[in-house]
């Protein structure tokens, strides 16, 4: 069985997966668990359609296995780029500018509270080390 | 999808910003002392609000 044997729609719908994998992975940093299931969703659905039938009546039966292969290339490919390639400290810096953001925010809420400057920069002390 | 169209929006309303980084960035800024930057320019602009808000007459 070979790819020749692949619908053109199905053809693009797969290049289209690929596609989606890279801007996903571009834009995030990683492949969100939603991306993810709906790649899985895409791929089930090129797999579970009825292969086509030659015009000669026959049964068209083997069509499905160069799909079972491509589906599996794309998972691999998506398999490999959350387990290896995505990369480990750009989630962290996010949330580490997010905590000082919120503790900035915590900070002038105590400030206000006290109604002093100096309630806000003890607190920043006291939270930021600084 | 809702978040993809958050950060579209972000960079629509934000252009200018990130043009700014872009250009940091091109000018051999690397992603430390952008954070760093980052960083005091949050502490700075906190700082200065509550002068404004509490040290006032």
């Amino acid at each position: 069985m070979s790819i020749r044997n692949l619908t053109w729609q199905q053809v693009i719908v797969s290049l289209a997966l690929l596609a989606a994998v890279v801007v996903a992975y571009k834009l995030f940093g990683e492949l969100p668990a939603g991306v993810l299931l709906v790649i899985s969703g895409v791929v089930n659905l090129l797999l579970g359609r009825d292969p086509p039938r030659p015009p000669n009546g026959g049964n068209g039966s083997g069509t499905g296995n160069g799909l079972y292969l491509l589906g599996g290339s794309i998972l691999v490919l998506v398999h490999a780029s959350t387990g290896c390639a995505a990369p480990q400290t750009r989630p962290q810096d996010d949330v580490e500018l997010r905590d000082l953001a919120a503790t900035l925010s915590k900070c002038r809420g105590e400030g206000r509270d006290a109604g002093t400057y100096a309630a806000y920069e003890s607190c920043k002390v006291r939270e930021l080390g600084r | 999808m809702s978040t993809l169209a958050q950060i579209l929006g972000a960079l629509a309303e934000h252009a200018e910003l990130v043009e700014l980084l872009l250009g940091a960035i091109e000018g051999g800024a690397d992603k430390q002392s952008l954070e760093k930057a980052l960083r005091a320019a949050m502490i700075q602009t906190s700082d200065a609000a509550m002068r404004e808000e509490l040290e006032k007459p």
